[in-house]
């Protein structure tokens, strides 16, 4: 039988957290919540029993949200899942927020439905979590590594080419060197990859990391003008680059979305 | 100077305001989904359907107020010199396609076109002031446009990025055209109005410029043109969180458009 959960609310907001304790605790999966309202309620719950998981306001009577995730990570190095819930939509606030540990930010107001829908997903165990995506942890960890990396290589990550590198990545992961060819890519995306006319959501994804890896100053970009057979210096890649690189494709399945992956 | 304390005072009380306008409108939806689900949830279909319109209206009213909200925060940011232009590599004409489409799910009987070149534009832009032009073009559109069609054309030339988007409504009054971006205050005939203010603020600050005009077979159009930058070492790229990106435009969209879910578009 599925353990109860501990989940510690820290909101100081008294209708919001009855409202979500009292939504929480009518859910199917066991919950026990205790409901603080301040800063240092919340570091003395804290002291006595460390939870499954935080819903933790920032804006709470001192110390604020920040600051008790400050403290929490001097008192120790793992902890648990924290889901931030906050009307401030600062990108700082946010990034700090997130460099302190916290998994997920939601911004107020927000609806019950995406609430529970995180905590779940946070509580879930990895074997839970495969059972699900019908993955391997392994898999699922190496697609993580390539979310991370994608996201910090292409300038639009929810777009749809965001979504065909990653998909490029997986096939390479299913398949093997033989998966990643252009060939293969254009089959599965439906879009011809590496034609000389016109464009599509994978050249514009390839084309954003070729874009950033040499914005990056990577080495990778000089292994990627060999690769292509072209000598460009440092200059900023153009559009000929990438058919150039389509080209190149064509002749050699490529591996070069697992090197740069590989490369951060 | 006290003049300028007492603005740059005002100002964070604006900015106060409108975060703090989240909090009860957090519990206004929580309550309203807990309603759903202890009560209207086990009601029969017929009584359901009945109460499915006042619920509407609290989260079309949350919606309301999370747009004020939204429009605020820009307005006071900008008063306090921190509305600056971060651009990154970004495929334009994917977040345009994207917006139109998802304006389109608003539309009701409204015909969005969007047309971009087969060639997918890529350059440096700031994703959340392109957006917010976008979304306050549009949404102005659909208030003067409640059925027919409205195009969106994205363009791009070696110098600069065109976005150009037109209604076939009744276009901008003589008075309007005058100072089309003014922002307009509560009246008695009139509702705030601060969505195309925030776009030539927004505009100004990626150096470019927004225009209005009515086109002659009527209907109003708007322009902007943003001039294309070169890439430098100085640029900052901003570490992005995908997940809150992702939300946060889903709610700007959601509350931009909310108003014309249903029978509430206005002309």
């Amino acid at each position: 039988m599925k353990k109860c959960s501990h989940v510690l609310l820290v909101e100081d907001n008294l209708d919001l957290a009855q409202l979500q304790a009292e939504m929480l605790k009518m859910q199917p999966e066991k919950y026990e919540i205790q409901t603080v309202h301040t800063g240092e309620q919340a570091k003395a719950a804290l002291q006595k029993k460390m939870p499954d998981i935080i819903l933790l306001d920032l804006t709470i009577p001192a110390p604020d949200g920040l600051a008790l995730l400050r403290w929490m990570r001097r008192q120790t190095k793992e902890i648990p899942p924290v889901i931030v819930t906050t009307g401030c939509t600062d990108e700082m606030v946010q990034k700090e927020a997130l460099n302190l540990g916290a998994k997920y930010f939601m911004i107020k107001p927000y609806g019950l439905k995406d609430l529970l829908g995180n905590i779940r997903m946070l509580l879930r165990t990895p074997e839970e979590q495969m059972q699900i995506e019908g993955m391997s942890v392994e898999k699922r960890e190496y697609l993580l590594r390539a979310k991370i990396y994608l996201h910090q290589m292409t300038a639009h990550m929810e777009s749809q080419g965001f979504q065909y590198a990653l998909l490029a990545l997986e096939n390479y992961f299913d398949m093997g060197r033989e998966g990643i060819s252009m060939k293969a890519l254009s089959e599965k995306t439906g879009h011809p990859l590496g034609q000389t006319s016109g464009n599509n959501p994978v050249e514009a994804a390839l084309y954003r990391l070729v874009y950033q890896i040499w914005k990056n100053n990577s080495p990778v970009y000089q292994w990627l003008c060999d690769f292509c057979g072209i000598s460009i210096g440092t200059r900023m890649p153009v559009r000929r680059f990438l058919t150039a690189l389509g080209d190149a494709a064509k002749q050699e399945n490529i591996n070069f979305l697992k090197e740069v992956a590989h490369d951060k | 100077m006290t003049n300028e304390k007492e603005l740059q005072h005002q100002m964070m009380m604006v900015t106060s305001v409108a975060y703090e306008m989240r909090d009860p409108t957090a519990v206004i939806l929580v309550a309203k989904d807990a309603i759903e689900k202890i009560a209207i949830d086990h009601l029969p279909q017929e009584k359901q359907k009945k109460l499915s319109i006042p619920m509407r209206c609290i989260e079309q009213s949350v919606d309301k107020l999370e747009r004020i909200s939204m429009n605020l925060l820009d307005i006071s940011h900008h008063s306090f010199g921190d509305l600056k232009a971060c651009c990154e590599p970004l495929c334009v004409s994917e977040l345009c396609t994207e917006i139109c489409e998802e304006a389109q799910k608003f539309g009701q009987s409204r015909r969005i076109i969007c047309s971009v070149p087969r060639q997918a534009i890529v350059m440096l832009m700031d994703s959340y002031f392109f957006e917010r032009i976008l979304l306050n073009l549009l949404s102005n559109a659909m208030t003067a446009c409640p059925e027919g069609k409205i195009s969106v054309d994205l363009k791009k030339n070696k110098q600069e990025l065109i976005l150009i988007v037109s209604d076939s409504g009744p276009g901008l009054s003589q008075e309007r055209l005058q100072s089309p971006f003014a922002p307009i205050y509560r009246t008695e005939n009139s509702d705030t109005k601060l969505g195309l203010y925030i776009c030539s603020l927004l505009a100004k600050q990626l150096d470019g410029e927004l225009t209005a005009e009515n086109m002659p077979k009527g209907g109003a159009r708007f322009v902007l043109r943003v001039p294309i930058k070169e890439s430098n070492n100085e640029q900052v790229f901003k570490a992005r969180n995908v997940d809150y990106e992702k939300q946060a435009r889903k709610r700007r969209i959601r509350a931009e458009f909310a108003l014309f879910e249903g029978d509430t578009a206005q002309s």
